[in-house]
């Protein structure tokens, strides 16, 4: 896992501890089949909004459904901002 | 044995698969109900249940790894139903079948029905009061204390649980000299085929002919819910216990309300829309949008406001 993934892992087993994520295929998995529901996925989303200082969009959110794709999300945001991945 | 089990003895289709089912021996095989090309591992269960069951010998199913976790560590679970994808994670020691919709074919062995044998008669509960100006379709069940009110429809193979009361006058007012005066519901309410009504819901009739009330075929209708008069539920919709849906307010196909949402008098409600549980809808929602709150607005700004609240 890179650190962004490893980062997105924490912060979605602090915000619901018996998510299931032992794989890093289970990245790819959809929040529903992970244990994750739409509350904790918002959940989690606005944790990262606060951790790296971003936004995402309403729209977005809900386009969002597994880790990889918030990862993605959250790179190419931290490389428009021209910050540090 | 419930009425209805009693009542099945004597029709058919349905007598038939159920003695079948009451037959069977208390250690079930997968084998014996799926086939060879769907058993990865044989096994077998005693009864369903779900991936936390605390009863020894059960079969679950699991459509997610996070699901497949809880029932592989789980010692009451003997046997797993799940996806060809997932069953390569399933453990040793237990009995393995596979489906590409597991969910879906847990609940037909738990109906112990095929579709095609939704074909029986009609079963009425001898304490369900019907009108002799309502009409029952075939294959149609009616549980105790129902009550069916005149020019009420009820299409085939629909299902009216206990206490449901369809054709029910609804609340229409005028003030004459300063009091209330009741308005009568002279019009009908038209349930569609393989509509499921669930217990002490309550359905007004239409205040007049030609108009009435209507909910379409496949929808469901929850425990202890209201819809007014000439309100419409469409097709295959799914409307959760205790909502009220008022007055001419129309639900489109497959749409999702959630329990205990109220959807107000005139609101049209987009097909495919979900109205999450709570809900007040005071205006109408998009097709396939997503709404909830009170009132509602799109879900996931309400989600994002109850969170930053909560913070």
């Amino acid at each position: 896992m890179t650190p962004l993934q490893q980062m997105l892992t924490k912060i979605t087993i602090e915000v619901h501890n018996s998510a299931t994520i032992k794989d890093p295929a289970d990245l790819d998995r959809k929040f529903s089949e992970i244990g994750i529901d739409s509350l904790d996925a918002m959940s989690v989303m606005l944790e990262v909004m606060e951790r790296f200082d971003i936004q995402i969009p309403n729209d977005d959110v809900t386009k969002l459904t597994t880790l990889n794709e918030l990862a993605g999300f959250v790179e190419a945001e931290l490389v428009r901002l021209g910050r540090k991945v | 044995m419930s009425w209805l089990a009693s009542l099945k003895r004597n029709s058919s289709g349905w007598a038939v698969r159920f003695e079948a089912n009451s037959a069977l021996p208390m250690n079930k095989r997968l084998s014996n109900y799926f086939d060879p090309s769907e058993v990865q591992c044989d096994g077998t269960f005693e009864d369903l249940g779900h991936a936390d069951s605390v009863v020894a010998g059960t079969l679950v199913y699991c459509d997610s790894v996070h699901y497949l976790e809880i029932a592989s560590s789980n010692p009451c679970v003997s046997c797993i139903l799940t996806t060809p994808d997932l069953a390569a994670q399933a453990p040793g020691g237990k009995g393995v079948a596979v489906s590409a919709n597991p969910r879906n074919a847990f609940y037909r062995l738990h109906e112990g029905l095929d579709p095609d044998s939704l074909q029986g008669e009609t079963i009425i509960h001898p304490s369900a009061i019907v009108s002799s100006r309502a009409r029952i379709g075939r294959g149609v069940i009616i549980a105790e204390r129902v009550v069916i009110m005149d020019d009420v429809v009820v299409g085939d193979h629909s299902f009216i649980d206990a206490g449901a009361i369809l054709g029910a006058e609804g609340l229409l007012y005028i003030r004459e000299d300063g009091n209330n005066q009741r308005i009568r519901h002279r019009g009908g309410l038209l349930i569609g085929s393989h509509v499921t009504i669930l217990a002490n819901a309550v359905i007004a009739r239409a205040i007049h002919p030609g108009q009435p009330t209507h909910i379409d075929d496949y929808s469901i209708v929850g425990i202890a819910t209201t819809i007014g008069h000439e309100a419409r539920v469409g097709y295959n919709c799914v409307i959760s216990g205790n909502c009220v849906i008022a007055r001419r307010a129309c639900i489109g196909d497959r749409a999702w309300v959630g329990a205990s949402a109220m959807v107000r008098e005139y609101v049209h409600v987009g097909a495919g829309a979900s109205v999450k549980a709570g809900s007040v809808v005071v205006e109408d929602v998009a097709e396939g949008a997503e709404v909830s709150g009170n009132f509602a607005v799109p879900h996931t700004r309400r989600m994002m406001q109850y969170l930053k609240e909560k913070k």
